[in-house]
């Protein structure tokens, strides 16, 4: 770039205009500010900067309003304004910018190095911009002066048709008429030969000697001439020399073409037709006619295609140019990249339409049309569906039309610029704010963004459940000071308080208060939250409170009703200790009376044998038996109901027992029902128990005892003693005997007190053991079971606790 | 008198008194037993009074105690007479029906000095009573009556 490139900065900020602006100038732009406005508006007016930072927010007008200003101001609308804010960020604001035509965003605050960068960006667009707008309009005034010449020499033809008409309707034309005409005219024979020349023929003759035109004086042979030419390899001389041929032979009726001659004077472009003079001599007429300046203005339009595409190419833009005559379309790479096509391919208006959204297409071609009937530019944007990978994208495009020296437009050009990502951005911005937006007004639970002013809350945003609270609606409780919403000072210091808190923590902090409202207490569980410092630079918080009075008075209800819960259980224990000491003396005086009845019919009955020992007869003396075995067996009996009634009574003393050798100890004192039998042991290895030794020596013995007992009739016995299952901590432990069993439907009356399954005079015994068993393991908090089938033994199983091994 | 010791037997139920007569006759030792049939009675013959105002002094060489009894019970007895510094040496052997651990562990510390339940079996009963009379009447030396008693509460 020759001239550095012209930047305006509008910035109300001092300090960000003078850090900005430095920043500029340190990239070698030339810099010009502007603190307002309209000050920035008339500086575009008079010194035409090539890119303007416009700031949104102005004392005087609004960078946009500005901004849409310059975009309708056709002397200055070309001037790239860059909307630089750091509130006006969000996609609506954008969009606004998007409106007023702003050629780009930058959002503050920003990196420098970004910052320059994009600046360079811009004005590497202005000045390409620049470039093409200058370019475009001397090739349009280039081409309307064409155009003009064009139609005179068109005239010009006319007339020298007219001419040529004369002449064979006449062989007199005078050489005068030929003269007079610009247009360079020869008259050939059949065989080449110039016979006739006009005068700007000679000229042009005389004007390059030494070239090839040299030669084509009156009396030489154009064809010759044309042949050496075509000899020597020019193409063009051999296309002119068969053109000629077919003419002369009458295979055509005209040839007409077009070529560059560098004459030594000057570099021209020639348009040479060749026509029959009409005559039978098959004489022919050359005319040659300068058509330089047309060339030159199609090589200017050529080259403002090629900044286009090079300035496109900088933006990431692809070209397109569309002949609306022809509908034929030229794309450049990047558009196929765009659109998907894996590969240049030819192109037509009517291919283009296939890849447009179907829904699109109606708005883009009636830009695109616009644009074809004389409208000079068009912005618009449509959706295209890529046939590579089926994705859809977003299409922003310009477009432009190029007009003929008549003002009719031959072409329209202009650029697409994929705005996908852009598009995916708003649309997820929004998708955003929607989501939080829901979230905030969820209802149930109030919701809003404070910030703490002298003491008071100034209320920044509440949802409507916060909003109702106060009898407000969102809108009409925004900035209020909770004064002003009529809460009490005291709870206006405490709010302020938790907020304060929860900064100094940097976490939430929650509380519960109450209110009487509508003559009923309600409760509220309220959490808040230190956010950030807000726009106005006060720090801002949340808040959520939720109504938990419903929890809180299920909460009171349950503190009640354990409370009363408690008063019962204390009531029932009392009953219960009551019973308890009642049963106890019930024991008691079962202990003390009951034995001494017994004893005194045991002590009179022996005092009686006694003294009737030789008087009395063989069945008096069994009588007297009987009493006594009656006697003794109800003393068995008081005996086992009162250790069966001791056992519920006495105190645990919980050690870690070792199982195996309780039941090697039990083995060896049932040594006295064992004596004589033929018993065989299995004895598992049995893990270590928690439990009161001498309860668990008990159980061990009634069960064992039962076992010897009921396997009397086998020979041999077999008692197997195991543990069949450890789980959670507790062990089952198990007695078998092959033993006499019994059926199983009675199984349910064994563990009650006294309850036997045998008759005594088969099985002795009371029928408190396995009462005793179930007691005991029940204190021990396990369970106790039986299995058995008559004839087929019995296994009792009962469950203790574990000792947890080391 | 001096030469034979006397028994205290306190039951209240007469078949036990007789049973319990019965197996001292059987060993034809002649002691004196003086039988009662509550623990007011045996109070007042410790203490002498009421009915017992006039009864020979001395102590009997062993108080044989029922414990369940009408009015003051063998326990109340044995509470009195071993918190009495004058009569707290003399030998007292609970006799009951009742082998509940807090009877028991009650009358030892109150000062019992023996514990046995009564026999279920007759036979067994009279081999106990046999066995406890030879015992603290013969094998037993009796605190010296009266003797150390001043010793004591002078030092």
């Amino acid at each position: 770039m020759s001239k550095p490139t012209k930047i305006l900065l509008v910035d109300d900020d001092p300090s960000l205009r003078a850090m900005t602006s430095e920043m500029l100038a340190s990239a070698n732009y030339e810099v010009m500010t502007a603190s307002t406005g309209l000050e920035g508006l008339a500086l575009v007016r008079q010194r035409h900067p090539d890119v303007v930072l416009q700031d949104v927010e102005l004392p005087d007008v609004n960078g946009i309003e500005i901004c849409r200003r310059i975009k309708s101001d056709p002397e200055i609308a070309s001037t790239l304004v860059v909307i630089m804010s750091g509130k006006w960020t969000s996609a609506d604001h954008q969009n606004a910018g998007l409106r007023a035509r702003a050629d780009g965003y930058i959002t503050r605050p920003f990196q420098m190095d970004d910052f320059l960068s994009r600046i360079e960006t811009f004005a590497r667009i202005a000045h390409d911009e620049k470039l093409l707008r200058e370019s475009e309009q001397q090739a349009q005034a280039q081409t309307a002066k064409l155009s003009v010449d064009i139609a005179q020499l068109r005239e010009q033809i006319a007339k020298r048709r007219q001419a040529d008409e004369a002449l064979r309707k006449s062989i007199l034309v005078t050489q005068t008429t030929l003269d007079s005409l610009a247009v360079q005219i020869a008259v050939m024979d059949a065989q080449g030969v110039i016979i006739a020349t006009n005068q700007a023929w000679e000229q042009f003759v005389r004007d390059n000697p030494g070239s090839r035109f040299d030669v084509c004086r009156r009396g030489a042979s154009y064809t010759e001439a044309c042949a050496r030419t075509a000899r020597a390899g020019d193409p063009l001389a051999q296309q002119a020399l068969a053109g000629i041929k077919a003419v002369q032979s009458g295979a055509r009726a005209s040839f007409e073409l077009e070529y560059p001659c560098d004459l030594p004077s000057e570099k021209r472009w020639f348009a040479m037709r060749v026509t029959p003079l009409g005559d039978a001599s098959g004489a022919t007429v050359v005319t040659h006619e300068n058509i330089t300046e047309r060339k030159q203005a199609e090589e200017l339009y050529r080259a403002y295609l090629q900044r286009l595409t090079l300035a496109a190419e900088a933006a990431v833009m692809g070209v397109w140019e569309w002949d609306v005559r022809t509908h034929a379309a030229t794309w450049d790479n990047r558009m196929f990249e765009m659109y998907g096509l894996s590969k240049p391919e030819p192109m037509t208006y009517r291919r283009w339409t296939e890849l447009v959204h179907p829904e699109d297409m109606a708005k883009a071609e009636r830009h695109l049309h616009r644009v074809a009937a004389g409208n000079e530019q068009a912005y618009f944007g449509f959706r295209i569906i890529r046939p590579s990978d089926g994705e859809t994208r977003q299409i922003r495009a310009a477009a432009s039309a190029v007009l003929d020296g008549q003002g009719q437009v031959v072409k329209v050009v202009g650029v697409n610029f994929d705005i996908t990502k852009h598009k995916q951005a708003e649309e997820a911005a929004r998708e955003n704010e929607a989501i939080l937006r829901t979230f905030f007004d969820s209802p149930g639970m109030m919701r809003g963004i404070v910030e703490l002013v002298d003491g008071d809350i100034l209320h920044v945003a509440d949802n409507a459940a916060a909003a109702a609270f106060f009898g407000r609606t969102p809108e009409t409780m925004r900035h209020q000071l909770a004064s002003q919403l009529g809460m009490p000072a005291a709870m206006i210091q405490s709010w302020t308080r938790h907020y304060q808190e929860s900064k100094q923590q940097g976490a939430p902090v929650s509380f519960e208060y109450s209110h009487a409202a509508d003559s009923e207490i309600r409760w509220w569980l309220a959490t808040v939250s230190y956010l950030a410092a807000g726009p106005s630079g006060r720090e801002r918080y949340g808040y959520m409170v939720l109504d938990i009075t419903a929890a809180k008075r299920a909460e009171e209800m349950l503190q009640r009703l354990n409370v009363e819960l408690e008063q019962r259980v204390k009531e029932r224990t009392l009953q219960f200790e009551t019973v308890n000491k009642e049963l106890e003396a019930f024991t008691y005086s079962v202990s003390h009376d009951l034995r001494a009845p017994l004893r005194h019919i045991q002590g009179y009955t022996e005092m009686l044998a006694k003294e009737t020992q030789d008087r009395l007869s063989a069945k008096a003396q069994r009588h007297l038996q009987v009493i006594a075995d009656a006697s003794e067996k109800m003393s068995q009996l008081v005996d086992d109901l009162l250790s069966f009634s001791r056992m519920g009574r006495t105190e645990m003393h919980e050690t870690k027992v070792a199982l195996e050798r309780l039941v090697q100890e039990t083995i060896q004192d049932l040594e006295m029902a064992t004596r004589g039998r033929a018993i065989t042991w299995n004895i598992a290895p049995l893990p270590a128990v928690i439990g009161d030794r001498s309860m668990l020596k008990q159980v061990f013995a009634n069960l064992l005892d039962n076992a010897v007992k009921y396997s009397r009739p086998r020979n041999p016995a077999e008692i197997e003693i195991g543990c069949s299952d450890r789980q959670d901590g507790w062990g089952t432990f198990f007695v078998r005997d092959n033993g006499v069993g019994f059926d199983m439907k009675y199984a349910h009356r064994l563990f009650g007190v006294f309850q036997r399954l045998h008759r005594a005079d088969e099985f002795e015994g009371t029928g408190i053991g396995l009462a005793n068993v179930r007691r005991i393991v029940a204190r021990h908090g396990g369970r106790v079971w039986i299995e058995a089938a008559v004839n087929k033994g019995t296994a009792v199983f009962v469950t203790l606790k574990l000792s947890p091994s080391k | 008198m001096s030469s034979s010791k006397r028994i205290l037997l306190v039951d209240d139920s007469p078949q036990d008194v007789e049973m319990t007569l019965e197996a001292m006759a059987e060993d034809r030792q002649d002691h004196e037993v003086i039988t009662l049939r509550d623990g007011a009675e045996a109070l007042d013959y410790l203490y002498r009074r009421n009915a017992f105002a006039d009864r020979p002094a001395g102590q009997p060489a062993v108080v044989l105690l029922d414990l369940k009894m009408p009015k003051v019970d063998g326990m109340e007895v044995l509470r009195q007479l071993k918190s009495d510094p004058q009569l707290k040496l003399v030998p007292v052997v609970i006799m009951t029906s009742s082998r509940e651990e807090q009877d028991v562990i009650g009358c030892y510390q109150l000062g019992a000095n023996a514990y046995v339940v009564k026999p279920a079996t007759f036979r067994e009963f009279v081999e106990t009573v046999k066995h406890l009379v030879a015992f603290w009447m013969m094998t037993n030396e009796p605190p010296p009556a009266g003797g150390r008693k001043t010793q004591r509460a002078g030092g």
